[in-house]
């Protein structure tokens, strides 16, 4: 008797004929009714099910801790995603709310049914973007990326000749604005003697596109990029954006593009590298860790970093709010480029609770790293940390 | 647009409010659409059907999110002088409709008042605003080492306005007991404006507790801005024991006898056959699982004596296990996602009785629910227990006859389980409150005390402003 419907069974059969034939229908096709018509992108099972939920995840949503607004919440964005997807609705601010949302997938962690409101969103956008109603300034980030091949101006001008065995992907933020965790990298790799290859050509990993609900355009830049890291000969690929990570282990494939090179974070990589080697104590003073989103739900990475912290010689200290139950940056699934308003209010948040600990902070995330920074704070990339400990011993 | 709405739009609304809101409280007033869809209704089960069927109950004429008391003050006066409903807005996760802007008006937002104020470890009292979110409220206390005890099943989804409003109960209420045991002192914005506050003391005779009127008040005499809370410090032992019966009223007896031992374990359930197959999977049995926290030998001793009594009750005992489960699943709310969508209709109803009445109205009601043409699923549990009696929360599901809309079929469960509980000298409800489902049957439930409410309501919002059209207090009924 443990079935999941057995209570209703046994009710079910105490009813009359009629009632027990109703039931079955309405079992068997009930749903159908609220379906859209027409094919969707987005999953609309999860649409209705998350809209009818009591917004159990409410509490963790940092975009509703943000702004305030029950609208902004993980249930309240899907009842409205309900209503644009049935033809109901399609005002601006309806279809601005469809972007409030930093995938961070703290819903998920709450969620019954396991679901990400983040990943819902993301078929809704593509639906949006199918209806022609996506707002003027959401396809100016999308002709943007097209245009430069990455979310900012590539700064880091350094590039490697020929092929090798690891293939350094560095992802917009660090081309842009962290050059010097591309620079640890290198020096590590060479530490190490491995033969790395910079990409002269690296394309964007395309997870805007797939945010904001562009395929075609993501499936452009899989292309190039698949063929680069194929060309370059590697073996392993080490990401140091856990979201370029993500995207090349798992949505890459969804959509066809194998990757034949094992992708890895930093974290993971490092860990590996670092096995044997000698390592003194790379920062004398306590810093506190903060966990990336991606990197520890998406890719569930919690010990990586940590063990690798402790490797060179630090304590770390934790925040409440650590592990699974992190904070988002804010600038998750192109929320920084959509609503760079809350995305800020979330950094200050995230930054409040993180300061409590200490002034110094090591993450594993070059965009967490950079807004962080904003906030008059150390910052420290696992892989500097892994430098500085290995340079000293 | 293409949508419906149950209840008529408010068509006299000036949009001169907006501007006068937005000098009282600037940057927090909205009127957009999808906003105004967002809080046209609460958790009220019959709404969610509506909704799927591309029909939002009540439009407001937008929402405030207000930072400070002041800021309420300001807008509830601005709400006399137009004569505009205010409908005070917690999480939206009451369960009767209690939110829904029947009239149109200002929706007051309270989120934006969540700030734990102080916690007074030497009194074990903590003071917050009262738009802060349960499970936030819990997790701030939780890690300086404390908890309220208050853990409704909404403890993720309501607030403690809401809580205070409604006059809520938390999972572990036999021990910590509900809101309106834990609340300590009281701050709000009654319906003119004026504002009160009592004092964080542990009791005073000082007359009756005008602040006091406002707990299950429903948004409807004023704005609870702040109050002073009970704490604890976090339980060091927590202890779990589970045992099934033939019978629920074996289990109800066996309950019985251990509060009148003067022990109150903090979770007590008792699950009647159908539930007991639903969560536990075993059938015809009658699960009761008990959760003892706090002092170590308070607990060893609490345990001890429940575990005699059952007993020597025939209880069979099933260990930790049931009670591990049930403390996984609690907050695993799925049933209206997966029902709604295929035409089923779901609802829960709480009521509480005496001991002397409680089986006889629990059969009465569980008949009445399966009375009703199309009730498939009629099943209860009993939760709260005092050695005074019970509350029962029953659980029916089913599907409208042909020719019958869903609304009259929800109607006429709740009808059913209405009239049977007060037959049976029931109250009608034990924590969900009255809002728009219930109010018709507040009159018989109060007797003569509705006429002291509505004379009450009348003296403190002569303009009817406050949330209008719920519980049955107002003039336009
Ligand atoms: C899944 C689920 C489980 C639940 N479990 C429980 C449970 O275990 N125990 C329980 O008691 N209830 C439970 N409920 C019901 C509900 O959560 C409670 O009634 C809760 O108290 C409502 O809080 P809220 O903040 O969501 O209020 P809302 O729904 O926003 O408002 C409820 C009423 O209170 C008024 N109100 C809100 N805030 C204020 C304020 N600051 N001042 C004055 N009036 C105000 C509103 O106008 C409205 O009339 C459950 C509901 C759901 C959906
Ligand atoms: S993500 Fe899950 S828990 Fe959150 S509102 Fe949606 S269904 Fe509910
Ligand atoms: S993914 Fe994050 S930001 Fe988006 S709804 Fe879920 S919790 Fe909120």
């Amino acid at each position: 008797m443990k079935s999941k419907y057995a209570w209703i069974m046994d009710s079910l059969a105490k009813t009359s004929f009629s009632t027990k034939a109703r039931a079955m229908r309405h079992f068997l096709i009930g749903k159908k009714e609220y379906l859209r018509r027409k094919k969707t992108r987005a999953d609309m099972d999860s649409v209705i099910k998350c809209a009818l939920c009591p917004n159990m995840c409410k509490f963790d949503c940092p975009v509703l801790a943000a702004e305030k607004n029950d609208a902004m919440s993980p249930s309240g964005k899907t009842r409205i995603a309900y209503f644009i997807e049935t033809d109901r609705l399609n005002s601006q601010d309806a279809i601005e709310l469809m972007y409030k949302c930093a995938g961070c997938d703290a819903c998920m962690q709450w969620c019954p049914f396991d679901f990400s409101v983040g990943d819902i969103l993301k078929g809704v956008r593509e639906d949006i973007a199918g209806m022609s109603l996506a707002p003027p300034r959401i396809i100016k980030i999308k002709e943007n990326l097209e245009k430069n091949h990455t979310i900012h101006e590539r700064k880091y001008d350094k590039s490697t000749d020929g092929k090798g065995d690891v293939l350094y992907f560095m992802g917009c933020e660090v081309s842009s604005e962290r050059g010097e965790i591309a620079d640890s990298m290198t020096k590590i790799f060479e530490g190490a003697g491995e033969k790395y290859v910079l990409l002269k050509d690296e394309w964007c990993c395309a997870s805007p596109f797939i945010n904001l609900g562009f395929t075609d355009e993501f499936k452009k830049f899989a292309e190039h990029n698949v063929k680069a890291i194929e060309e370059s000969g590697c073996r392993t690929m080490v990401c140091s954006c856990p979201t370029c990570t993500y995207v090349f282990r798992h949505i890459y494939p969804q959509f066809g593009f194998e990757i034949k090179a094992r992708v890895m974070h930093t974290s993971e990589y490092l860990l590996r590298l670092m096995e044997n080697k000698k390592m003194a104590k790379a920062i004398e003073k306590e810093c506190v860790y903060h966990d990336p989103c991606a990197l520890i739900r998406k890719l569930g990475l919690e010990e990586e970093p940590r063990k690798i912290a402790k490797r060179a010689g630090m304590k770390i200290k934790e925040t409440y709010f650590n592990r699974k139950d992190t904070k988002c940056c804010g600038m998750g699934c192109s929320l920084g480029s959509t609503n760079p308003d809350i995305a800020s209010k979330m950094a200050d948040a995230r930054l409040e609770e993180l300061k409590k600990q200490s002034d110094c902070i090591v993450t594993a995330c070059p965009t967490c790293n950079t807004t962080f920074r904003k906030g008059g704070v150390e910052v420290y990339d696992i892989s500097e940390i892994v430098l500085k400990a290995w340079e000293k011993a | 647009m293409v949508y419906g709405t149950v209840y008529p739009k408010n068509e006299t609304f000036d949009k001169r409010i907006i501007e006068q809101l937005n000098s009282i409280v600037p940057g927090g007033v909205s009127d957009k659409e999808a906003d105004r869809i967002v809080y046209s209704k609460d958790y009220w089960p019959i709404a969610l059907r509506w909704y799927l069927d591309g029909t939002v109950p009540a439009l407001p004429d937008c929402i405030v999110w207000p930072e400070n008391a002041e800021q309420v003050a300001g807008i509830i006066k601005l709400a006399n002088d137009w004569r505009t409903p205010v409908v005070p807005y917690g999480e939206g996760s009451g369960v009767v409709g209690g939110a829904v802007p029947v009239k149109g008006g200002i929706v007051v937002d309270m989120r934006k008042m969540d700030r734990v104020v102080e916690i007074d470890d030497a009194s074990l009292m903590v003071t917050a605003q009262t738009g802060i979110n349960g499970m936030n409220l819990e997790r701030h206390l939780d890690r300086e080492g404390y908890t309220m005890g208050h853990i409704p099943q909404s403890l993720y989804c309501s607030s403690l306005g809401g809580w205070l409003a409604c006059r809520a109960a938390g999972q572990f209420s036999t021990k910590y007991g509900k809101i309106e045991d834990i609340v300590v002192a009281i701050e709000a914005v009654l319906a003119d404006g004026s504002f009160i506050k009592s004092k964080a003391v542990p009791r005073s005779s000082t007359g009756p507790s005008v602040e006091r009127l406002l707990l299950g008040s429903e948004g409807t005499l004023g704005i609870i801005t702040e109050a002073t809370l009970k704490i604890w410090p976090y339980p060091e032992e927590r202890a779990m024991v589970s045992f099934i019966f033939d019978s629920i009223s074996h289990a109800l007896e066996t309950v019985r006898k251990i509060m009148r031992k003067n022990v109150y374990p903090a979770v007590v359930r008792i699950y009647d056959k159908n539930e007991t197959l639903r969560h536990f999977y075993i059938k015809n049995k009658c699960m009761l699982i008990l959760l003892m926290e706090g002092d170590k030998e308070l607990v060893k001793l609490e345990k001890g004596i429940s575990v005699k009594v059952c007993k020597s009750e025939d209880g069979n005992e099933c260990g930790e296990e049931p009670v591990l489960h049930w403390l996984d699943m609690r907050f695993n709310v799925k049933e209206s996602s997966e029902f709604t969508p295929k035409g089923f209709i779901f609802d829960t109803v709480e009521v509480s009785s005496g001991w002397k009445n409680a089986m006889s109205l629990y059969k009465a009601i569980i008949q009445a629910m399966r009375n009703v043409d199309g009730v498939v699923v009629a099943s209860g549990h009993a939760s709260h227990f005092y050695p005074q009696g019970v509350c029962f929360y029953f659980t029916f599901g089913g599907l409208p006859p042909k020719h019958v809309t869903p609304f009259k079929f929800y109607e006429s469960v709740w009808d059913a389980i209405m009239e049977a509980c007060l037959r049976e000298h029931g109250s009608i409800s034990h924590h969900h409150g009255i809002g728009l489902m219930r109010a018709k049957w507040l009159k018989e439930e109060m007797g003569e005390r509705m006429s002291i409410l509505k004379k009450i309501k009348k003296v403190i919002d002569p303009n009817n402003i406050m949330n209008p059209g719920k519980m049955g207090v107002g003039n336009e009924e």
